[in-house]
C-alpha cells in the first residue's frame, strides 16, 4: 500500500483482499471486506466479535491466530446462516434468537404474530414453557 | 406458469416480490438516503388490503427499522410507550416527557434508524401526528407513514407535516406478474394457468388480500381433486370479489 502523506488514506478493503490473497481469497473474506466498505472496519469488528486489527490482518492475509474460528464467526455474524421463520420467511439465526428474546408487546400486529409463532412448537425456538414459567 | 423462483423458503411467510414491496422499499431508501437538510418523511398509502403492510414489514425487515402499528385504543402515552417497547425498554416509565425524552435519547445513538409508523391515518386523527414530528426532528431520523388512501390529504391538515413529506409512495392494485409471483409463493407445487390469475386478479380488482385468499381457496381446490396445475375451465370454487354473496 502507498503511503500519502499528510491524508488519512481510504482503505479499499476489496483492493487490500485481492493483492493478499489474490485469487485464493475465500467468500467469507470477500464478504468481511464488503462488509468493512459500507460500514467501518471496527464497526464489523465489533459486529463479528473481533478486534479491529484482528480483521484488519485476516484481510491482509496475515493474521496468526486461529482463522477457522474468525471464519466461523464471520459466517455467523456478517453472511448469517438462515432458519426459516413461519413469519418472516428466511431469517437470519442472529434476527430469529433477537426475536425470541423479545418480550411480549403489542406495539404492532406483526410483534404479536411473532410472539405467537416462537411458542407454537417452531423448531428454531428455545423457548420452552418451562423457561417461561420460571422467567415470569 | 415458468420457472418458479429460487425458494427462500419452503412454505408462508415469504414476502412475495411485488411492486408494492418494491415502492415502498422506494421510498423508504429514498428518506434514508436523503441528502443534508432535507426532511425524512415518506409516505406510503394505499386502499386497505393491498399489502402496503407486508410490504412494510419487508422494508422493516431489511432496514432493521422500528415498526409499530397505531391501533385504535392508542393514547398518547401507549404510543410513547410503544416507542419504548420496540427501542428495549421493557419496563417504561414516568411521564410522557419523560418517556419522549428516552426515546430521542436512545435514537441518537442509533441515528438515521427507520420508524415506520403503520396505520399512521389513526395517528393523525387521534391528533398525534406532532409526537412523530417530534421525534423526528428531535432525533433527525427518517420516519415512513404508512396508511390509507386518505393519509396525504389527512396530512394537509397540518401544514407542518405536510410541508416535510420527502417521498411519496402509492400502493397499486396487482397485475398478473404480482399475481403470479403470490401463487409461486403461497402454492409452490400447484402450476396455476395464466388465464386464471388473470381471470382472478380482473374479479378481485386486484386487492391483494382477496387474490391471497383466493388463491387459497384454489390450492384447496385443487388438493381435492388431485390437481397438480389447474386452468380457467377447470376452476369453479369461489373468487373473493369483496362482495357478500347474494340469493339467487
Amino acid at each position: 500500500m502507498t503511503i500519502v502523506p499528510n491524508a488519512r488514506p481510504v482503505t479499499d478493503y476489496l483492493a487490500k483482499v485481492n493483492t493478499a490473497w489474490g485469487d485464493t481469497a475465500p467468500d467469507w473474506v470477500i464478504a468481511l471486506a464488503e462488509a468493512c466498505s459500507k460500514d467501518s472496519q471496527s464497526a464489523v469488528a465489533r459486529r463479528v466479535g473481533y478486534s479491529a486489527p484482528t480483521i484488519s490482518a485476516v484481510l491482509g492475509n496475515t493474521y496468526k491466530g486461529n482463522m477457522p474460528k474468525v471464519e466461523d464467526a464471520v459466517r455467523w455474524q456478517l453472511i448469517g446462516e438462515t432458519v426459516s421463520c413461519p413469519i418472516l420467511g428466511a431469517i437470519r439465526k442472529t434476527e430469529c434468537r433477537e426475536w425470541q428474546d423479545k418480550p411480549y408487546a403489542a406495539t404492532s400486529s406483526h410483534r404479536v404474530a411473532m410472539y405467537r409463532a416462537c411458542r407454537d412448537g417452531c423448531p428454531h425456538s428455545r423457548i420452552s414453557t418451562e423457561t417461561e414459567e420460571t422467567a415470569s | 406458469m415458468n420457472a418458479i423462483p429460487k425458494p427462500v423458503n419452503p412454505g408462508f411467510g415469504s414476502v412475495a416480490p411485488l411492486k408494492n414491496v418494491a415502492e415502498c422499499l422506494a421510498v423508504a431508501q429514498k428518506i434514508i438516503d436523503r441528502p443534508a437538510g432535507v426532511d425524512g418523511l415518506g409516505v406510503f398509502f394505499g386502499p386497505s388490503g393491498y399489502g402496503k403492510s407486508k410490504a412494510s414489514l419487508y422494508v422493516q425487515n431489511k432496514a432493521k427499522a422500528i415498526y409499530i402499528e397505531v391501533f385504535d385504543f392508542w393514547t398518547k402515552k401507549v404510543l410513547v410507550e410503544s416507542i419504548l417497547a420496540e427501542l428495549g425498554v421493557t419496563n417504561p416509565k414516568g411521564s410522557i416527557a419523560d418517556m419522549m425524552k428516552q426515546v430521542l435519547r436512545l435514537l441518537q445513538d442509533d441515528p438515521n434508524r427507520l420508524l415506520i409508523v403503520d396505520e399512521a391515518d389513526k395517528l393523525v386523527d387521534k391528533g398525534f401526528i406532532e409526537y412523530i414530528r417530534d421525534i423526528y426532528k428531535g432525533a433527525r431520523i427518517p420516519v415512513l407513514l404508512v396508511g390509507e388512501e386518505r393519509l396525504p390529504d389527512k396530512l394537509k391538515a397540518y401544514e407542518r407535516c405536510e410541508n416535510r413529506v420527502t417521498a411519496f409512495g402509492m400502493a397499486n392494485p396487482c397485475d398478473v406478474d404480482d399475481a403470479k409471483a403470490l401463487a409461486s409463493i403461497y402454492h409452490r407445487q400447484l402450476r396455476i394457468d395464466d388465464d386464471l390469475l388473470a381471470h382472478i386478479v380482473m374479479e378481485t380488482s386486484g386487492v391483494t388480500s382477496r387474490i391471497v385468499t383466493t388463491l387459497a381457496e384454489v390450492g384447496q381446490f385443487a388438493k381435492a381433486r388431485q390437481l397438480s396445475e389447474i386452468t380457467r375451465d377447470q376452476y369453479t370454487g369461489p373468487i373473493f370479489t369483496g362482495r357478500a354473496p347474494r340469493r339467487k
